[in-house]
């Protein structure tokens, strides 16, 4: 389900594979997404790029990365399409979460 | 109009939620067109998870009808009813617990994502009218 690379600047960007994010998955994509942190990766890129739709289970999941991460990091995320954006907007996650539109975007922000 | 006749359980729900959202792009702008998408999928969610508490070998009816006014939707089961004191004081989903909470989104989306929401439990059967104002331009 998803594809961590840890850059050199210690920055991890996170390549999600599933097109849809939602309560039959959820727990999967919670699960490694603990996985990843608790393994030491605490500055996160969550690029949600491949991913078409989010509903409130996979958002919760990425709520709780970002929980899990505390002030110990940073978990940003790019990539948004339309209908995963909307969601973020009708949540007001887009103000919690740092959104940028690339990987490329997030590296260099946060470099 | 569609007819689904879906498996009470979450990934038969979400593929269900994934076909009205063709449909829906076939009749509706896309914003609109999402907001169908993540109020079916939110309300199915919900069956399974709270009609059904989590699993069930019975099956959700949706019935999808096109008008001349947009789209309504409606999801029939014959699982437990839904708690009323859970419709009365729905937070706008920004609000469910706390900006941080995990959960808890789901009923708040279903209201801001629909232009009107009916709620009935009668002879054993719930029935959840959803339905959708506008037109594709």
């Amino acid at each position: 389900m998803l594809k961590a690379k840890t850059l050199e600047n210690g920055l991890t960007i996170i390549a999600v594979n599933e097109p849809r994010l939602v309560a039959a998955n959820a727990p999967k994509l919670r699960e490694d997404l603990a996985g990843i942190i608790d393994a030491g990766n605490n500055r996160l890129i969550l690029d949600l790029s491949g991913v078409d739709f989010v509903d409130s289970s996979g958002l919760g999941a990425i709520v709780g990365a970002l929980k899990r991460i505390s002030v110990r990091g940073d978990l940003v995320v790019c990539g948004l399409g339309q209908s995963p954006a909307q969601l973020f907007r009708l949540t007001r996650m887009d103000k919690v979460f740092r959104i940028f539109g690339a990987a490329e975007d997030a590296v260099a922000a946060l470099s | 109009m569609l007819r689904l006749e879906i498996p009470a359980d979450l990934k038969s729900t979400d593929a269900a939620a994934a076909e009205i959202r063709r449909l829906a792009e076939r009749l509706l702008p896309p914003e609109k067109a999402t907001c169908v998408e993540i109020a079916v999928s939110e309300a199915l969610s919900n069956i399974v998870r709270h009609a059904f508490n989590g699993t069930s070998d019975q099956t959700i009816v949706l019935l999808a009808r096109p008008g001349a006014e947009g789209l309504g939707i409606t999801l029939t089961d014959c699982g437990a009813p839904l708690p009323p004191r859970l419709l009365e004081n729905v937070p706008p989903p920004d609000d469910a617990d706390g900006e941080l909470a995990e959960d808890g989104r789901g009923l708040s989306l279903i209201y801001q994502c629909s232009d009107e929401v009916q709620f009935r439990h009668a002879a054993g059967v719930n029935y959840l009218l959803l339905r959708f104002r506008g037109e594709k331009g």
